[in-house]
């Protein structure tokens, strides 16, 4: 205990969780030490654990200098602890923490306030916390990292590996994800600086995108094999998961993580302050490693040179064009973007025996007819887009 | 702390740009002994010799053109396409740390390579008018044995009897010009045809007068057109500093020191001394002479003074001219060929001018060929998803000419500090009058374009970020009756005996031309006068 003395310290309730894994990694990072209230126990050299379950009354921690309290523990198994109890779990954290003069700090959802289970203790539990002078912190869908529990992402990352088809809702509800580890940091930034006591804040990343989207990036990089999409009308999905609830109420559980999936909406500025928090791309967030990373730039070097090229593509060229990608990526220290990864692929095409242009003769009206009519169907082409970008500067004039 | 050494040298040049070599050449001709410090240790790698229409097809060819590392994709913020080339990249690379420097709304663009900014210069040249130089201390009856002296070395070619023949100075003797490639063509053989009305719509063409060689000059060749512009010359037809450094090695009172940076300048009742520090190593060397002339580049070379001066936290004057890029279509060029050779600089040059007699153009600037600039870097450029974007530019190429206008530095209002941290603080800001100007320099351009039978591409208009034409000047300008801050005709600084400036830093005014070739002549005005009183003094 000795080590408890010279160190700060901060409380994490939930530390073997998902979220709580990263936090501790973020935490041993900045040279901080933590007190891990958990029901299981952890081992790590700065880590004292004291063991905890949501169901008893908080425990005492060893004496140190505390500098914050985050609040993270949740029973996902929605059965071992009542409601009222999570809620009253966090006031006496709330209360502790203001005893001590520390930021409290509770991890909330973008599920607050929705009509299941969850949404509603996590918004009773956002209510006692902004009474007790504490931090709300709303995030949206959590995700990469690596695993420890069974956190939503999870589940979702193991249904795609496993199953080939991916539901496809019509329409799609809205996620904002953020990764795992930039989620650690902003906690551990929230404690340090105490801007956000006493508010609910929702870290949005800029990164707001359809639950589709997101599926289908996560089929992408986690499935080595093809996923065929699945429309699933949103309606029909919540009829479904009711008489689902009905016929199986054993099974309580996944027809309220069903409806906690399909019921994801994004920040609404009326329930607290948006704060724009940098975070990675889903790309970069959701990326596969080594061979996988490998046969995925081939293959995605395959069907953009093709379309570029609009014939078949020597298979030179496309190993070409991956090795280009991970130069490139050496370089910039991140990955690529997906537009910068277009222009890279035309960069490979242009310089390249395969990129050549013709030498037509000089002064061929037929020529001249040929690329008008080509510049003319790429001008059709674009019309699309056009609109696209037209409504995306309207959304932006006059706001969403 | 380490070890300084100190050395003794009559003059000392600081700078191996255009217009350090300039003024060293000229002390050394005028019996001199001449040592030139520089940062620069490696020179730019120059481009093969090769057609790039033929060599670009080689499998494998992007790792040159993008760089081992695919650099060219990470430097596509830069304006310039020269900027955005590997080769640039790397000589680019590290100025702003060494320098010291932190920008707000202001592009910094320095190089340490041997030859300093000649590495990637456009190579156009102009001279300034009587005009121009209104309000300087200097006539252009004092600069002309320049311009001639400096053509002549560096050799310059172009048309002495077109239209820009007044804009660009009568009296400088040219090679013959370079071909036009074909959508140039087209367009100038259009403009001769319907000469008064482009004229009317207050737009003027001519051929550029580039510092390329069409006749073998000394050890250069001529231009063989091979396209390789943008990356450097093989050929060594494009002028670069760095390559007459080479010849000056030859001489016998000439010496060279690469690798030192230039820390420190100070007045002793001795002479001025500069303080150097060696790049890697960070040994530092002191240097005494008689007189010192600075040719750094205007940013380097304002740090050093105003440090000398104790002149700390106090903003001066930078100069810098506003630059916009355009793309303009050719239509009677839409079934023209994709040229296997062609010129990658500019091709035709224009000034844009409001109506009414004799007034100064608002801009002025020049066209290049669309073929000159990477496909890839077009397509990144264009507001269409690049498939879409590649499809078209392959179609479009063959009648593409891309262009850009300099506006004259009367419109900003960018600032420089050096702070008593020791950090430079530069600060860039367009004046509202800008937002009035431009709209005019627009208008000419679509009309006379138009009516010289070339569009301008609706939404290809861009401004540039302030510093993105990388043309510095005026932070110590020349005035009959210097103050501090300021130098005498003769480019001594006032306040610093034995310290002379012979860089951009001296120009008073920045009209839209380029600058170059009137800093190097004005730096061999300096250097010649410096040669004549050391003569008058051993006599």
């Amino acid at each position: 205990m000795a080590a408890a003395e010279s160190k700060r310290y901060l409380v994490v309730t939930g530390a073997s969780g998902y979220v709580g894994r990263h936090l501790l990694d973020e935490v041993r990072l900045r040279g901080w030490g933590v007190i891990a209230l958990s029901r299981r126990a952890l081992h790590a050299p700065h880590v004292l654990h004291v063991p905890y379950d949501l169901n008893a009354p908080l425990p005492q921690w060893p004496a140190a200098e505390v500098g914050g309290v985050i609040h993270l523990a949740y029973d996902v198994s929605e059965k071992a602890v009542p409601p009222e109890r999570e809620v009253a779990a966090a006031e006496e954290l709330a209360a502790r923490a203001r005893a001590l003069r520390v930021p409290f700090v509770f991890v909330s959802s973008q599920n607050a306030g929705l009509p299941t289970r969850y949404g509603q203790v996590k918004e009773a539990t956002e209510r006692v916390v902004l009474r007790e002078g504490g931090t709300v912190v709303r995030v949206g869908l959590v995700y990469g990292g690596y695993q420890t529990g069974s956190g939503l992402f999870w589940r979702l990352d193991e249904w795609v590996r496993r199953w080939p088809v991916v539901p496809f809702f019509l329409p799609s509800p809205r996620v904002v994800p953020i990764h795992v580890s930039d989620l650690a940091r902003w906690l551990c930034d929230a404690v340090e600086r105490r801007e956000w006591e006493g508010k609910r804040v929702f870290l949005h990343t800029g990164l707001e995108c359809s639950l589709n989207r997101f599926l289908w990036f996560l089929c992408r990089s986690r499935r080595r094999a093809c996923c065929v999409p699945a429309p699933v009308p949103l309606w029909a999905a919540h009829a479904l998961t009711r008489l689902f609830a009905r016929v199986f109420p054993r099974y309580f559980w996944v027809t309220q993580r069903i409806e906690g999936l399909i019921g994801l909406r994004p920040a609404n500025p009326g329930e607290g302050d948006v704060v724009q928090v940098p975070g990675r791309s889903l790309l970069d967030g959701l990326h596969p490693r080594g061979s996988a990373r490998r046969r995925q730039r081939l293959h995605e070097g395959w069907r953009l040179l093709h379309g570029f090229l609009g014939r078949r593509v020597p298979l030179v060229l496309v190993r070409h064009y991956a090795r280009a990608c991970e130069a490139a990526e050496k370089t910039t220290l991140r990955p690529l973007s997906d537009r910068e990864r277009k222009i890279l692929a035309i960069a490979v095409l242009e310089y390249s025996p395969w990129g050549g242009f013709p030498a037509p003769r000089a002064g061929n009206v037929w020529l001249g007819a040929l690329r008008a009519c080509r510049i003319f169907l790429v001008g059709v082409q674009a019309i699309p887009f056009a609109l696209l970008q037209w409504y995306k500067s309207l959304c932006g004039r006059f706001g969403r | 702390m380490r070890r300084e050494r100190t050395v003794a040298w009559d003059t000392i040049v600081v700078g191996a740009g255009p217009a350090g070599i300039t003024a060293a050449r000229t002390l050394l001709e005028a019996g001199r002994g001449v040592c030139l410090v520089d940062a620069g240790e490696q020179p730019a790698e120059p481009p093969p010799q090769a057609a790039l229409a033929t060599f670009r097809q080689e499998l494998g060819r992007w790792r040159w053109f993008l760089g081992e590392g695919a650099e060219a994709l990470k430097a596509r913020e830069e304006n310039s396409p020269k900027l955005r080339t590997p080769v640039a990249q790397r000589i680019l690379e590290g100025y702003e740390q060494a320098l010291q420097v932190q920008a707000e709304s202001f592009r910094v663009v320095g190089c340490m390579a041997p030859g300093g900014l000649s590495n990637l210069w456009g190579a156009g040249v102009a001279c300034f008018n009587e005009t121009e130089l209104r309000g300087w201390p200097v006539r252009l009856e004092d600069l002309r044995e320049g311009y001639d002296t400096v053509a002549r070395r560096i050799g310059v070619s172009g048309s002495s009897t077109d239209d820009l023949a007044d804009f660009f100075g009568k009296f400088l003797p040219l090679q013959p010009p370079l071909p036009l490639d074909q959508p140039a063509e087209t367009v100038y053989r259009r403009y001769q045809q319907r000469r008064a009305m482009v004229r009317s719509a207050g737009l003027t063409l001519g051929r550029s007068r580039n510092a390329v060689l069409t006749q073998p000059l000394g050890q250069r060749e001529a231009c063989t057109r091979c396209g390789f512009c943008l990356y450097g010359c093989g050929y060594q037809a494009i002028y670069n500093a760095s390559e007459e450094l080479e010849e000056l090695k030859g001489h016998p009172a000439f010496s060279y020191f690469p690798g030192l940076w230039a820390e420190r300048l100070e007045t002793t009742p001795d002479g001025p001394r500069l303080t150097t520090v060696r790049r890697g190593s960070g040994e530092r060397q002191v240097w005494t002479a008689r007189a010192i002339l600075l040719a750094c580049g205007t940013l380097a070379t304002t740090r050093l003074v105003l440090g000398a001066l104790g002149w700390v936290d106090r903003p001066v004057r930078l100069l810098s001219q506003p630059a916009v890029g355009f793309a303009l279509w050719v239509p009677r060029d839409l079934a023209g060929p994709y040229p296997e050779r062609f010129f990658g600089l500019a091709q035709l040059s224009f000034t844009a001018t409001s109506p009414g007699e004799g007034k100064a153009p608002l801009a002025a600037g020049n066209v290049f060929l669309g073929f000159a600039v990477p496909l890839w870097d077009l397509a990144s450029r264009l507001p269409l998803p690049p498939r879409l974007g590649y499809r078209l530019l392959r179609d479009l190429l063959p009648s593409l000419l891309l262009g850009n206008a300099f506006l004259s530095a009367d419109v900003t209002e960018h600032s420089l500090t050096l702070g008593s941290d020791g950090v430079l603080r530069v600060r860039g800001h367009y004046r509202p009058e800008l937002d009035l100007c431009l709209p005019q320099v627009v208008q000419i351009l679509r009309k006379g374009f138009r009516r010289a039978g070339a569009w301008l591409l609706p939404g290809s208009l861009r401004l540039a970020t302030p510093g993105a034409d990388v043309h510095y000047a005026g932070t110590l300008p020349h005035s009959a009756r210097p103050a501090l801050g300021q130098t005498d005709p003769m480019g001594a600084v006032a306040g610093l005996p034995g310290v002379y400036v012979v860089d951009a830093s001296v120009l008073p005014s920045l009209p839209p031309k380029a600058h170059t070739f009137t800093v190097m002549a004005n730096a061999h005005r300096i250097a010649a006068a410096l040669g004549k009183q050391y003569r008058g003094a051993a006599t």
